[in-house]
């Protein structure tokens, strides 16, 4: 733990070292706001699967925060790292690399509250119908629901890039993985406006439990026991990824030393 | 006692893909690639004691950088025992990584746009170093390194020497016992390679850690080791003493002397081999054994206004193992 915190400690200085760049990267997750304006004037001819517009805005806002609070592109710096042989150095220290590439993945979210605590806060006040969780209760559950997203886009996220022991680029396995992640999790659109034969295939994979199932939260549309069911399968998920993770990581480390750093 | 580092028979064999040139080449070798195995080390055994500094010598390709991946654990041996401070350092166990260090001159470890104070905290948390610890080491590598104003400028406003000043620092906060550097001064100004010299140097003299180099520059390896392992195509051609091997390699010293007048070369031919001769100035090969005799025999033969003996440059005489071969088996 003293260790992540001192590597979170560094990705932290560098953030405040980009400082502007991490005020673009929180204003460039526009996608929610895009789809909201698309769904706005479609659903002004009437409300569309039962969601109106109050509603289309009460989605997108959330999703633009579970989004903010989840999204992470360590891949990146991941691919290089492999690339250009620093992972040698990882390797040869007392630590597990993923150790860092999780300060990496934690390091803006502070920044980013900042932002989003006061605009949750505008929103809820001056949106007529909004109808936003605000309860202490419900806001402890849409917390732990956003550490359970993130640990499942995590665990997915590193595991593509040690996919990097085999293939020269898992830039582009990420890219199909994005869109994957995009069209079923619920960020592109909700969710239950796929039909329904097509929601069954979703239920069954992790993608709804980092977007669609953290937006319920806070949109007020699941309750009770449901949340609990939800946070437990967001952790099946995360076991489950985890165990993978664990293979590819110890087959990678194998082929690694095999053919070289 | 045992030696810290023992290789036995150690090969490492890679298999890399052959790509055919052109197109055509690309889109075969896309559904059926050829591979072709590279010993990049193969069968190769020796013994380092504590405390020692031994130089690799080898041309690029040799085997050099791939022994210490494999020493240091980076690598796994496709045959051959390895034992470091009592460890398969393939395993790499942390009791093992704590113990060792890898500075690899042409890569770095330290975050580039923060101060390398900033990495070091982060080595310090790694390898879980005290605070006391860290202040000693700190001051002393201060000290050594004359690291003072460098240290909270950023890694990317560094110059190439301070930069190398700082990653030595940075490998070696949780003091090490063994130090595996691959061309730790590349790149780096003639006095800055003197000061990173003189401080392994230091450091090895002060707590008695083991250096195992490798480096193009051979005024490291001659002002660092007093033993070499020379390999070359993967093999371990020889492994003694720096002094010995230049004795086998080029039995000759030079004498240079200044007559009053232009000579002839075949006026030396009973002394010794003519190297060069430019009018009154003469340099002669000279078995090393004979060497004192035959410059009293030239001053009997001819007036000399000037003689100096010396040794070939060591650099010469290790070009020339590789390029003639002179110690393949």
């Amino acid at each position: 733990m003293r260790k992540y915190f001192a590597e979170f400690r560094a990705c932290w200085n560098l953030v405040i070292e980009y400082r502007l760049q991490v005020f673009i990267w929180i204003l460039t997750i526009v996608l929610p706001l895009i789809m909201l304006a698309v769904w706005l004037s479609i659903a002004e001819g009437g409300p569309v699967a039962g969601y109106d517009r109050t509603r289309f805005i009460a989605y997108y806002l959330a999703a633009l925060i579970v989004r903010n609070m989840t999204g992470m592109w360590f891949i990146w710096e991941m691919d290089s790292d492999m690339r250009l042989g620093n992972l040698s150095f990882r390797l040869l220290k007392p630590m597990n690399p993923i150790v860092h590439y999780m300060a990496i993945a934690t390091s803006s979210r502070p920044i980013r509250l900042l932002i989003l605590i006061p605009m949750a806060i505008v929103a809820v006040s001056w949106v007529p119908g909004l109808n936003w969780a605000t309860d202490p209760l419900s806001l402890l559950l849409f917390v732990l629901s956003l550490v359970g997203a993130w640990s499942i886009l995590f665990l997915m996220q590193y595991t593509i890039g040690l996919t990097a022991f085999w293939i020269t680029r898992p830039l582009s396995v990420n890219d199909a993985w994005f869109f994957l992640y995009s069209l079923t999790s619920g960020y592109l659109m909700p969710l239950d406006l796929f039909p329904p034969a097509i929601r069954v295939v979703l239920d069954y994979l992790p993608f709804r439990y980092t977007m669609s199932f953290p937006v319920a939260i806070l949109t007020n549309r699941v309750e009770g026991l449901a949340i609990l069911q939800g946070i437990a399968m967001q952790w099946i998920w995360v076991l489950a990824i985890y165990g993978v993770y664990r293979l590819v990581w110890k087959r990678g480390l194998r082929r690694y030393s095999a053919v070289g750093a | 006692m045992t030696p810290q580092i023992v290789v036995r028979n150690l090969s490492k064999f890679y298999e890399v893909h052959q790509k055919e040139p052109g197109f055509a080449g690309s889109l075969r070798a896309f559904f059926r690639r050829k591979y072709e195995t590279v010993r990049a080390v193969e069968d190769v055994s020796f013994e380092i004691r504590e405390g020692e500094i031994v130089g690799f010598l080898g041309p690029n390709g040799a085997g050099k950088t791939t022994t210490l991946k494999v020493l240091s654990g980076l690598l796994h041996p496709t045959s051959g025992e390895i034992s470091v401070c009592g460890f398969r350092s393939f395993d790499r166990h942390s009791a093992f990584l704590r113990q060792i260090t890898l500075v690899m001159g042409q890569k770095n470890q330290l975050i580039w746009d923060l101060p390398a104070s900033e990495s070091f905290l982060v080595n310090r948390a790694i390898y879980e170093i005290s605070h006391g610890d860290y202040l000693a080491v700190m001051k002393e590598l201060t000290d050594l390194l004359d690291l003072g104003g460098v240290l909270n400028k950023q890694v990317r406003k560094l110059s190439l020497g301070e930069r190398m000043k700082c990653e030595l620092a940075a490998a070696l906060l949780h003091r090490p016992k063994i130090l595996f550097l691959d061309e730790p001064t590349i790149g780096l100004d003639v006095t800055m390679q003197a000061r990173v010299r003189d401080f392994l140097l230091e450091y090895n003299r002060r707590h008695g850690s083991t250096i195992l180099l490798t480096s193009h520059y051979m005024a490291d390896v001659v002002a660092l080791c007093k033993r070499v392992l020379v390999i070359d195509h993967g093999k371990l051609v020889y492994d003694g003493d720096l002094d010995a091997l230049i004795e086998r390699i080029a039995p000759v010293k030079y004498i240079r002397i200044v007559t009053p007048r232009p000579m002839q070369a075949s006026e030396f031919s009973q002394f010794g081999e003519v190297r060069s001769i430019e009018g009154p100035k003469t340099m002669l090969a000279v078995p090393r054994e004979q060497t004192s005799a035959v410059a009293a025999r030239l001053f009997q033969a001819f007036p000399i206004e000037d003689v100096t003996i010396e040794d070939p440059e060591v650099e010469e005489i290790i070009g020339r193992i590789f390029t003639e071969k002179l110690l393949s088996r």
